[in-house]
């Protein structure tokens, strides 16, 4: 395959970046969770 | 308070089990569409290895397009609806900034590919600029959510910015037609409903769109529960300053 770096480098910044911000979305949903009674938790 | 750097996508305070099944069914397919992507799929005649790129652009545009759409018709849904329901609200916050990463996403997987076809990262192209514009406009957008001011106050403010900013997709996806662009025309939708693609180069993208719109379902999901964590953080802390102005009253 040519322009592996570029190519590969297209779906490695593609993971990364998801992967990175659903990371920091379940830290805050840890982080909110202790602070909130279950009955505002409309999903549980 | 102690939390790990790499909580577990399992075990979230947002997740359901349908949540996690959905996880499990995007993180496969994820895999699967990058074997096809990188591996299985032949090169294009014309734009020899360059077109892997395509398996993760389209999808990352067509969520983007997706997500902005969305914010719009939640917040359309919220500003109309008989109960001025927040959770309206909260599902086009979480789309729009998940429209943001992918919108962002787009722009860095489409300078890549230009960067091969084209030789070069940008150019100043109807299809470029307008998609950059678009880009800008929701990160305004979720600029506007952070003013302050009460969860109504955000809502109403940022569902007409939504309403508006919408309007700017038409533009994005018909520019390539509207003026002279660098950028390709539409390789599936055509308006003559000619596909000029090879089979498994089709599937692929396809399956590209579809494990990208679960993804987005999935994020969004979690997202806007995040969001209700968030809301219901501030709306306790709001009535414990309430609280404290009582007590010193009396």
């Amino acid at each position: 395959m040519d322009h592996v770096s570029f190519i590969v480098g297209g779906y490695v910044v593609t993971f990364v970046a998801v992967g990175a911000y659903v990371l920091r979305m379940f830290r805050q949903a840890r982080k909110f969770n202790s602070a909130i009674a279950e009955s505002d938790k409309p999903w549980r | 308070m102690n939390i790990h750097p790499f909580p577990s996508p399992v075990d979230t305070p947002t997740g359901t089990r349908a949540s996690r099944g959905l996880g499990i069914v995007v993180f496969l397919s994820m895999v699967l569409l990058t074997l096809l992507g990188l591996v299985l799929t032949d090169e294009d005649v014309v734009q020899g290895s360059t077109v892997r790129l395509m398996y993760i652009h389209v999808p990352a545009a067509w969520v983007a397009y997706l997500a902005f759409i969305v914010t719009a018709i939640a917040s359309a849904m919220y500003m109309w609806g008989k109960q001025h329901s927040l959770t309206f609200d909260r599902i086009a916050g979480a789309s729009a900034e998940v429209g943001v990463i992918f919108m962002g996403l787009s722009l860095v997987t489409g300078s890549l590919w230009g960067r091969l076809t084209w030789g070069t990262y940008w150019q100043w192209d109807p299809r470029l600029t307008t998609t950059a514009f678009l880009f800008v406009t929701y990160v305004g957008y979720l600029a506007v959510r952070d003013l302050g001011g009460s969860h109504q106050q955000r809502a109403k403010r940022s569902g007409v910015v939504a309403l508006l900013a919408v309007l700017e997709i038409p533009l994005v996806h018909f520019s390539v037609v509207l003026w002279r662009s660098l950028h390709q025309k539409a390789s599936v939708l055509q308006p003559n409903g000619n596909v000029t693609m090879d089979g498994l180069m089709l599937f692929t993208l396809l399956f590209g769109v579809a494990v990208f719109t679960l993804l987005f379902v999935w994020m969004v999901l979690h997202r806007q529960r995040v969001l209700t964590l968030a809301d219901a953080i501030d709306d306790g802390g709001l009535e414990a300053a309430l609280q404290e102005r009582r007590n010193e009253a009396n």
